[in-house]
């Protein structure tokens, strides 16, 4: 009977101590924006001595940060809709349909997940600019889709492994086209793989730095991830007490959309890992 | 695989996909190949000066120390990232209450930016004013380690590494756990009635039947770390001197800050390359077990799926 | 039906994402044509965002778009992160898309930019219009090549310092150094005594360049590094070597993983009273204004040496980052605002609180502290020689393979042997390319 006890508090012990790992950056971020930028280099890990909103009122004043928002927002959707759908149907074709190729175009789609994507920057940047489309949201959008395609397109079709044939095939015999089939049948199905690339991805894209700062230059079009360097100061000194305050406000979005749908995403990142 | 025999229908729904996927990934692949044959430092000409950068990296004494510090922050990486990560979805197999709490909670330090992890991390590691391991360090009277973990030479590759561990443990976690209680108990509930100990049902059941689980993490988990850039970038630049140099800094230093177009790119080819090795040794690892596992799960799906349709 | 519309709605998304966008882009380059249509152009800079810079820009802009009827305008692109900017103004280059207006050090990559002929001639701009003079000599000079021409405007000026500690100074009988040697000397005394003697911040390399640069200014001038450059001067030399000696031993002296602390940190140890010294230029005045005031701190330039030379008044002196225009759509209209711009732009900026790179009167409704006037009138007394910070002359890799090595050489991982030739290595190899 004690061995059982102490076995349970153990337990908790290591399970509560992970999670205070695993929790202690956001609570220190949240602390780090309520000081005044003096003491965070001082005493970067104590309780503030003088609690401000000054970091706040200054990230908020100018009402660019908004905007910045926004623009991340604009980004961040678009390019979700665009990988699920586009895994969707690539996944689709790729496994469902008879194809010699197939297998081929599947490599071929796999072999990306192991560019490292700031080999990209030039030339889609010359790219772009020949196009006419650098400084806008697509020309962000464009690569962060192209690298999430890879992983995509590989959890759709593993998902699809998992539908069976015999399935399709009596849709099929009941006269429905392959666009029917896979629109009212199949892809309804894959509600959790979409919910796990979905949380996935925009946490990236969201957070995205490189591809944000290479293709956008207008203020207007800037999103949150350059919005946070805006703090840099001459020579190197970076207002810090500003800087943590503009990313608890990017982040914040993030997390209670997180906490608010934290059932169905975990529910869904369970099943969209297992069958997928 | 396969059964639609639709042709048109297969490119429709194919191509949308396909071409965002080369325009936005092969053609900047094609391009840097073919700047990695030659000079250039982005005003001027391009030069062609066929092997010569290759021929340059493999007498760089720096490309060789950022390859084996990249090796070594791969396995620092996945080792934490893996073993952590299934440890505590083990664990949490065996919670009954607050598992959804503690799921939310672990999945956290995904979605805060580098820039705070980094300086986060930046404050820990600091000696002076005393960061929170050092802090640590002399409460548990190990004073002799403490040090200023990210300017020493010897700990400075190890203290870039955690920070980029410790971030996706919780990704990892929930994977794993989902995989663990999506299995079915009937499995290993026989076992257990011959007398298996949870131990052994953990090892010679529960982990063999989610190794296309593990397959797909290991790859997501390598090929990640192989392009492991923004926390090293952050943290320290590659530096002192090349002490936490990695390949994809390098690369990016090589193209940005010394103007080297063509020799960043033989880098960046360089690491595309190895981590196509990296995969296809996973693959031939595991394919063989997997077509294998794969077969019974998708004959038992197929149960489910027959006898849900009778039900409706 | 529902997989055509899911379809149709894709197709759709691309069509406005890709249309809708796309108008964002078209307003950027500015329009010549019509007397009627707005002139806009564009500076991409690297300002940080409502400094003192980038707000006299503004209203100088707002000024002059006002007096001509507001046909005119200037659009600032920041990037306040140098590394950042940097490496996206090198992918703008490179795509073939460099802005109307640029900040750039006058470095080797600028004078690339200059062999293209993709720069304005500055200097000579400045001659023909005659306001070549209403600037300081230093300001200009800096931002100067070897050869004398000039492509940058400069709209800063700065002096370098190394700020002490009085109170800590006093506790132990300490006098701000005149010489080299002094220097050290009250480095060793300060950390005997368990005092951290300078706080540094090695995360943006340059703090620690400044110190090796110093031996050198000293002993020639900038005649070293120029020939560093070319070729006609080793690191292995000996005054190469007398540098790098110098960093190792001050090195010693360095707070404790400076090569980690950032420039905050550094600065508020300092501050903190955590660390006795602390080098910095004068843009950080607000910082130092009240510790000053109350007679905490001080500072002293760079301390001299036996047989110099340069003289005590001669150290680093920068005009900060230079703005540079694009010789393919510089026209009327930017000469006329560049122009009015020299005019008014002392005034406005000093007006701030920062030292101008023009001779300017004092603004007479705005109060000046004691410390500004001091130094400004430090300023006015300088030499003619001053210490070019390296980064500007060295061709950036070797200047990258130096500034990764330098924290080696400071916290004495690295021997002065093997530091001097791997800067030796680096200059040769990149001399060929």
């Amino acid at each position: 009977m004690m061995k059982k006890k102490v076995g349970k508090i153990i337990f908790g012990i290591v399970i509560l101590a992970f999670l205070l790992v695993q929790v202690y950056p956001v609570i220190w971020l949240f602390i780090a924006s309520l000081k005044p930028t003096v003491e965070l280099s001082t005493t970067p890990f104590g309780l503030p001595k003088n609690v401000t909103l000054d970091n706040f009122i200054k990230v908020l004043s100018d009402g660019k940060f908004v905007g910045y928002m926004w623009n991340s927002l604009k980004v961040t959707s678009v390019s979700l809709i665009l990988i699920v759908s586009l895994s969707a149907t690539a996944g689709f074709a790729l496994s469902k349909f008879r194809a010699r190729i197939s297998k081929g175009v599947y490599a071929f789609f796999t072999f990306g997940i192991m560019v490292p994507v700031q080999i990209t920057l030039i030339p889609l940047f010359i790219f772009y600019s020949r196009v006419g489309v650098l400084n806008t949201s697509f020309a962000m959008i464009l690569p962060q889709v192209g690298f999430a395609l890879p992983l995509g397109v590989m959890m759709f079709v593993g998902f699809y492994s998992f539908v069976p044939d015999e399935l399709i095939e009596a849709a099929i015999v009941d006269g429905c086209s392959p666009y029917r089939t896979f629109g009212q049948i199949v892809f309804p199905l894959s509600r959790n793989t979409v919910i796990t690339i979905a949380s996935m991805y925009s946490i990236l894209i969201w957070n995205d730095f490189i591809f944000a700062n290479t293709f956008i230059s207008s203020s207007s079009a800037k999103t949150v991830a350059m919005g946070l360097k805006d703090y840099v100061g001459a020579f190197g000194n970076v207002d810090w007490g500003t800087t943590f305050a503009a990313i608890v406000i990017s982040i914040l979005p993030l997390m209670i959309i997180y906490f608010l749908l934290n059932k169905w995403v975990t529910e869904g990142m369970t099943m969209g890992a297992t069958k997928g | 695989m396969g059964i639609i025999r639709d042709k048109k229908a297969f490119w429709v729904f194919l191509l949308p996909a396909l071409l965002f996927y080369i325009f936005a990934v092969f053609y900047p692949i094609g391009e840097s190949i073919r700047l990695s044959f030659m000079q250039w430092n982005g005003i001027g000409d391009k030069v062609f000066v066929g092997l010569n950068n290759y021929s340059a990296m493999f007498q760089d004494r720096v490309f060789y120390q950022a390859l084996i510090n990249n090796l070594i922050y791969l396995l620092i990486v996945v080792a934490m990232q893996l073993s952590i990560g299934l440890f505590f979805a083990i664990l949490l197999t065996f919670m009954k209450k607050g598992v959804m709490f503690v799921k939310t909670l672990y999945y956290v330090p995904c979605i805060v930016t580098t820039v705070a992890i980094t300086q986060l991390f930046r404050s820990i590691y600091a000696t002076e004013p005393q960061g929170l391991l050092n802090l640590f360090l002399q409460s548990i009277h190990l004073n002799q380690w403490t040090t200023s973990w990210l300017a020493d030479i010897r700990t400075v590759l190890i203290a870039v590494s955690i920070p980029e561990g410790w971030r996706f443990t919780g990704l990892y976690m929930v994977i794993f756990y989902s995989a663990l209680v999506s299995l079915d108990p009937s499995v290993y509930e026989a076992a257990k009635v011959d007398g298996a100990t949870e131990l052994q049902v953990l090892f010679k059941i529960k982990i063999p039947l989610i190794k296309e689980i593990l397959l797909l993490t290991l790859t997501m988990c390598l090929t990640g770390a192989l392009r492991g850039f923004d926390i090293p970038f952050l943290l320290t630049g590659g530096g002192p001197g090349n002490a936490s140099e990695l390949m994809s800094t390098y690369m990016y230093k090589k193209a940005f800050s010394s103007n080297q177009y063509g020799y960043g790119s033989a880098l960046a080819v360089f690491i595309i390359i190895e981590s196509m090795i990296v995969v296809i040794i996973l693959r031939k690892v595991f394919t063989s077990r997997e077509e294998s596992g794969k077969r019974n799960l998708t004959k038992e799906r197929v149960k489910m799926w027959k006898s849900q349709r009778r039900g409706a | 039906m529902k997989k055509l519309i899911n379809m149709i709605c894709i197709v759709i998304l691309l069509g406005v994402s890709l249309s809708g966008c796309a108008s964002n882009a078209q307003g950027e380059k500015g329009d010549n044509a019509g007397a009627d249509k707005v002139t806009k152009v564009t500076w991409f800079t690297s300002r940080p965002v409502d400094g003192p810079i980038d707000q006299t820009m503004k209203e100088i802009a707002k000024m002059y778009s006002e007096e001509k009827g507001g046909k005119w305008e200037i659009e600032l692109e920041t990037t306040a992160d140098r590394p950042s900017y940097l490496q996206k103004l090198k992918t703008f280059i490179a795509g073939g898309n460099m802005p109307d207006i640029i900040d750039i050090d006058a470095d080797p990559y600028c004078k690339e930019l200059v062999d293209a002929n993709m720069l304005i001639d500055v200097k000579q701009f400045l001659e023909e219009e005659g306001k070549y003079d209403s600037f300081y000599p230093t300001a200009l000079k800096y931002q100067a090549f070897t050869d004398g021409t000039m492509y940058t405007l400069p709209l800063e000026y700065h002096v370098e310092m190394t700020w002490y500690n009085k109170e800590i100074f006093d506790q132990y009988g300490l006098k701000a150094p005149a010489t080299m040697d002094e220097w050290l000397n009250i480095c060793k005394i300060l950390k005997e005594n368990g005092v951290t003697p300078i706080s540094v911040d090695g995360v943006d390399r340059w703090p620690v360049q400044r110190y090796l640069a110093m031996i050198p200014f000293r002993k020639t001038g900038n005649d070293f590094i120029i020939n560093l450059r070319d070729g006609n001067e080793a690191m292995s030399s000996e005054t190469g070597i007398a540098a790098a000696k110098f960093l190792q031993e001050i090195g010693g002296y360095f707070n404790d993983g400076f090569a980690a602390t950032d420039y905050a940190t550094a600065q508020s140890m300092f501050l903190d009273g955590k660390s006795a010294m602390y080098y910095i230029g004068d843009w950080e005045i607000a910082s130092m204004q009240e510790a000053y005031d109350a007679g905490k701190i001080d500072y002293f330039y760079l301390p001299m040496m036996e047989g110099a030379k340069t003289g005590a008044n001669e150290f680093c002196v920068n005009s900060g980052i230079g703005m540079a225009f694009n010789a393919k759509t510089f026209d009327e209209k930017t000469k006329d605002f560049v122009l009015y711009l020299i005019d008014h732009y002392g005034s406005v900026y000093a007006g701030k609180q920062q030292m101008s790179p023009l001779k300017t009167e004092l603004p007479e409704n705005i109060e000046f502290s004691d410390l500004y006037l001091r130094i400004q009138n430090d300023m006015n007394h300088t030499g003619e020689n001053f210490l070019k910070p390296w980064d500007t002359y060295l061709d950036a890799d070797s200047n990258t393979i130096m500034q990764d090595n330098m924290l080696l050489l400071a916290s004495g991982d690295m021997s002065v042997e093997d530091f001097c030739k791997l800067v030796d290595d680096a200059i040769r190899a990149n001399s060929t390319k």
